[in-house]
């Protein structure tokens, strides 16, 4: 059996870096079918920091994030963590694309699966369930199933899972694509406070420049397949409220973040 | 369309579909002049019926125990033997084409053995209704067990989850809604398993169930009771499904709220 993974039951307060050291994944498949989806990819991620990786479809991103969360593995190079508490496991928070809520479950008991399946007693989880919802703002639907929330709310609790067991590093992948501008924008704004305030390192995976923008300091692009780094910008908003989307700065960063994309993708200026 | 009207809709169509049968069915006798031993009119059977009033509840009574029990038989063993399966593909290669024999042997042959190692009586009748329940239980059991969503799976990687957590706290409460329909369809086989447990092994006299009641009016040229006792077996059948149908919409109706209800 898989030993389960060391969850204190302190708040985590040393937030872990990552290294990236040539990184690579190629996907074997029939004959010369193979699909290299990462090359030689070096990235180094500050603890407490919050960058975004932005990248055309099929370059990689989500590929990063499995190989950090342990869902995948690299073909070449490798990942550190830094800063991690000494001898125990890297406590690693994952928000998926789509929600994955257990059905049969309610909201406070999806969102303290992670504790469950770490041992946590049942009177502490429910408590820490009860605090992690409270801070996505579902306080009111602890006890409803997942079937009658909407995207977004379902969304929500997907994110209170992955902050339950206090993580040292939050991975996000996409996980508010799918749902309407208006509450993404809702759910960024929830996002960004969650990190200022808990303080994890977060690495965010997305297809919004805007979005990027608004939640990172740093917003990290990758070409496409296989994917390399080709450049970053550093993201120096001063404040992120909903009026920040409206500035001049704002949009200078969009833009240059774009820019950026664009060269990616073989368009030059 | 309020609620009761729109329940009410939706029971048209079978009632529908049963009186048009009947109809046709007394029509056919009528217009045919069909021998009463060949094809008693509905009329007819009801009378029987009416008449053998208190020896066909009893029957019924009987038959409707030995088939919920061996009912509710096959579900205990069929959720039990199934999820264990589901546990390891090892165990799954080993033991599921041995269960597989359930549905291959003829009941109709395995009857007489039953009644060789369970004596004559309830026992051979309800171990018959258990061994036709029993495989779809497990196959639908296996089944919801095996085709969990990959993503919750993986969700269950991420959380590092041992195989009997996976197992507890995924893969049996996801095959809940294939189990449910294992149940349905078991429902249905353990009264067909009673009335065949019952034509070898019941008792004949005043308590007899309906499959011993059935071989007697056959015997006796009663095709207008035959047809009785036929009516009441498919009641307990519906009843037992309808039970099973209820259990399983208390048990699922709340995954399955409107994802829209929250806006």
């Amino acid at each position: 059996m898989t030993p389960l993974p060391a969850i204190s039951t302190a708040k985590a307060s040393q937030p872990i870096g990552v290294e990236l050291h040539g990184l690579g994944r190629i996907f074997a498949g029939a004959g010369e079918h193979s699909v290299e989806a990462l090359r030689a990819v070096d990235l180094s991620v500050a603890p407490g920091s919050f960058t975004a990786l932005i990248g055309p479809s099929g370059c990689g991103k989500t590929t990063i994030l499995r190989i950090l969360a342990g869902l995948d593995r690299a073909t070449s190079g490798g990942v550190e963590f830094t800063n991690g508490s000494s001898g125990g496991e890297a406590r690693i928070g994952y928000c998926f694309q789509e929600p994955r809520l257990l059905p049969w479950r309610t909201v406070g008991a999806n969102v303290a699966l992670p504790l469950e399946l770490a041992g946590v007693a049942a009177a502490e989880r429910r408590m820490r369930a009860a605090a992690a919802v409270g801070k996505v703002e579902l306080s009111g639907f602890i006890k409803t199933r997942p079937a009658a929330l909407s995207g977004g709310m379902r969304m929500r609790a997907a994110m209170a899972r992955a902050v339950v067991a206090d993580p040292q590093l939050l991975l996000l992948d996409e996980p508010f694509g799918s749902l309407d501008e208006v509450t993404r924008y809702r759910l960024d704004e929830m996002l960004r406070e969650l990190w200022r305030v808990e303080g994890f390192t977060t690495i965010l995976v997305t297809h919004s420049i805007p979005e990027a923008v608004f939640l990172a300091e740093r917003v990290v692009v990758l070409s496409p397949r296989p994917g390399r780094i080709i450049g970053e910008v550093a993201i120096d908003l001063a404040e992120r409220t909903p009026e920040t989307r409206a500035t001049d700065h704002f949009s200078r960063l969009v833009q240059q973040v774009y820019r950026l994309l664009l060269s990616a993708m073989g368009h030059e200026p | 369309m309020s609620s009761g009207l729109a329940r009410l809709a939706v029971a048209i169509p079978p009632v529908a579909v049963v009186v048009a049968a009947i109809a046709i069915w007394w029509l056919a006798v009528r217009t045919f002049d069909i021998p009463q031993y060949l094809l008693p009119a509905p009329g007819a059977v009801l009378e029987a019926v009416w008449s053998d009033r208190e020896r066909l509840a009893w029957a019924m009574l009987g038959t409707a125990i030995g088939a919920s029990s061996g009912f509710l038989l096959a579900a205990v063993l069929g959720v039990a033997i199934g999820s264990v399966l589901g546990l390891s593909r090892f165990l799954e290669r080993g033991f599921y084409p041995l269960t597989l024999l359930l549905q291959m042997v003829p009941l109709v042959a395995l009857a007489p053995i039953l009644v060789v190692w369970l004596g004559y009586g309830q026992r051979a009748v309800i171990a018959a209704a258990a061994i036709v329940a029993l495989f779809p239980v497990i196959a639908n059991t296996l089944g919801g067990m095996r085709s969990v969503d990959r993503d919750l799976e993986e969700l269950f990687t991420l959380c590092r989850a041992g195989t009997l957590s996976r197992w507890w706290r995924l893969r049996l409460p996801a095959a809940v809604p294939s189990i449910v329909t294992g149940l349905r369809i078991a429902a249905g086989l353990a009264v067909i398993g009673a009335i065949v447990g019952e034509f070898v092994s019941a008792y004949a006299g005043d308590r007899a169930p309906l499959g011993m009641v059935i071989v007697s009016a056959m015997k006796e040229y009663r095709t207008d009771l035959m047809f009785g006792a036929i009516g009441l077996a498919a009641i307990v059948g519906f009843a037992l499904f309808g039970i099973v149908n209820l259990g399983g919409w208390l048990l699922l109706r709340r995954w399955h709220t409107s994802a829209g209800d929250a806006g």
